[in-house]
């Protein structure tokens, strides 16, 4: 991390002393005006919705709300705990401590996935198409898969979505940002009842939602979480989608930023010890022990049991998105073609015109950036 | 010669030009409407996210939501970090580079140029507004200033003076009673 200038702090200083506050978690100038801006934004909305809006006073109110979420952000707590939500695609999804904050590269990864199903064969899909978001977390991946199937999709057929997540406050929270969507969008609805396109896609989303549910198991517990999705008709899946706990631990201490460490839950991020080795907690490297692979090899035996035809994972690099996809081939005997390894933008840039893919490992490896997930295309 | 053409031309105008004249209960558009903006298409432009190297996924929780867009045909690089939300950001800084675009393409006639230039109108206008009312203003304070000295034992005109300065401090609604009682007028 390169040491604030004293120039920038007493820049920030001159310009507006909340900025010097914000400037040692943001650490650029521009970072932090970003979001003094977004922080103002909220305060005030914030204030005019808690109060009636012409209330005397208003503006002082505000400014000592700002100077409390400053201080909050100061201190190192992730802007989407303190503003309460995150952006994931072109939805706004609830945050709350004790949840992952859904990352941005897993939107690129989802919406590229939709895009290239688009462009394989977009008819296929005609029946029931029924979805398995393991890890699920807030529930950003169940969400914005069906956001973006019925937004780029000729043929929307029913879409049935199981999320699965061992936190109870994961569940919570997803459920939240199911009802949330779901009720916004029924007063999108409402509201544009002659608009004939956008009304189309909003009802296909609140029927696609309603069909949305959320269950409480442990993905490491293979044979309990098939009974338990069993019990809910929903084993059989067409598209398995899993974003696991996949940081080393060694990772964790040495390459994972401290506001993630300190904030954001490790059972999210770090896997668990499996039992073969116990008494070991913190690697002084990487060792065959410590890969955070841990959640891959049930995830895979369970996109065989359900006979998912399109399965993605998300990865914290590319030697752990090569491990992953040797993994797939010894466990399933599924042919190296088969398999994709997508960087943080997975999509064709101009130089992709070429058409020339990399091969890591003897798999075709896509776009820029540090390697990010695994596709599995099983009916390819 | 003409006693021929004539008829004919008014047989076209009956014919043609009146069952396709509007006819509406709202004045007629003076301005032209812009027409769209120019598309862009993907694979003019490449898209950068801007944020830097090092690690990603769940190891690292960026707040930048930057986009940055270069548009190969003319070199323009378009940057938007406005909302937190990356594709918001996205279709600003898309529509920003269509605008760019069109400025290069048709100057003056462009939409950001008229727009600019209406800007430039109102602000003007303003000016010459808030100009003319201080020096009304003033003009006012001179002439109070001098009865105070002249002609202390009048009752009837500084009353007058005194409601200029007010419909001036008030603001524009009163503008054009100032106008007439106008310090000229009172000399």
């Amino acid at each position: 991390m390169p040491r604030l200038l004293p120039r920038s702090i007493l820049h920030a200083q001159s310009e507006n002393p909340l900025l010097a506050k914000l400037l040692p978690t943001c650490r650029s100038l521009a970072s932090a005006r970003n979001e003094l801006r977004w922080l103002r934004e909220h305060a005030i909305d914030h204030h005019a919705t808690e109060r009636s809006p012409a209330s005397k006073g208003d503006n002082n109110n505000w400014r000592a709300r700002l100077k409390e979420l400053v201080a909050r952000r100061a201190r190192g707590e992730p802007l989407q705990y303190v503003l309460g939500t995150e952006w994931f695609g072109d939805l706004e999804l609830v945050c709350r401590p004790g949840v992952l904050i859904p990352r941005p590269d897993t939107a690129t990864a989802i919406g590229y996935l939709v895009q290239r199903m688009l462009e394989r064969d977009p008819h296929k899909w005609r029946k029931t198409l029924r979805v398995l978001d393991l890890c699920t977390g807030s529930g950003c991946v169940s969400l914005f898969f069906q956001h973006e199937w019925i937004r780029f999709m000729p043929v929307i057929p029913e879409i049935r979505t199981i999320g699965v997540d061992l936190s109870p406050k994961a569940i919570s929270l997803a459920q939240l940002n199911r009802d949330r969507l779901l009720r916004t969008k029924h007063e999108d609805v409402e509201r544009h009842k002659a608009s004939q396109a956008s009304h189309f896609y909003d009802t296909a989303f609140i029927e696609s939602l309603s069909n949305t549910s959320f269950l409480h198991a442990d993905v490491l517990e293979e044979s309990q979480l098939w009974q338990k999705l069993e019990a809910e008709h929903s084993l059989a899946a067409d598209i398995l989608l899993a974003n696991p706990p996949y940081i080393s631990r060694w990772g964790f201490q040495h390459s994972t930023e401290r506001s993630v460490r300190r904030h954001e839950p490790k059972m999210a991020l770090v896997p668990p010890l499996p039992f073969s080795i116990p008494g070991k907690d913190c690697p002084k490297r990487a060792d065959s022990d410590d890969l955070g692979d841990l959640f891959y090899e049930p995830l895979v035996k369970t996109a065989l049991k359900s006979d998912a035809k399109i399965v993605w994972f998300e990865v914290a690099d590319i030697e752990q998105a090569a491990r992953v996809a040797h993994l797939i081939t010894s466990m399933a005997s599924a042919r190296p073609e088969q398999l994709e390894l997508w960087r943080e933008e997975p999509m064709p840039g101009i130089e992709g015109l070429e058409g020339k893919d990399e091969i890591y490992q003897g798999f075709i490896v896509k776009g820029r950036g540090n390697g990010r997930s695994v596709v599995w295309w099983r009916d390819g | 010669m003409r006693a021929v053409l004539r008829p004919r031309t008014l047989l076209h105008y009956v014919r043609n030009v009146i069952p396709n004249r509007q006819f509406s209960t709202s004045p007629a558009l003076l301005k032209s409407l812009p027409g769209p903006l120019p598309p862009i298409l993907d694979t003019d432009i490449t898209e950068n996210f801007l944020k830097g190297s090092g690690p990603g996924g769940q190891k690292i929780n960026k707040t930048n939501s930057a986009v940055q867009i270069l548009h190969h045909p003319t070199g323009l690089i378009v940057k938007c970090q406005e909302t937190r939300s990356r594709s918001q950001n996205r279709k600003i800084a898309r529509r920003r580079l269509a605008e760019r675009i069109e400025e290069l393409q048709l100057g003056s006639e462009a939409r950001t140029a008229k727009k600019a230039a209406k800007e430039a109108k109102k602000k003007s206008s303003a000016t010459k507004k808030r100009r003319r009312k201080y020096r009304q203003l003033d003009a006012a304070k001179r002439l109070d200033d001098n009865e105070g000295e002249e002609d202390a034992d009048d009752v009837n005109e500084p009353n007058e003076v005194e409601e200029v300065k007010q419909g001036k401090l008030d603001g524009v609604e009163n503008k054009d009673k100032a106008k007439e009682s106008s310090p000229g007028s009172l000399v």
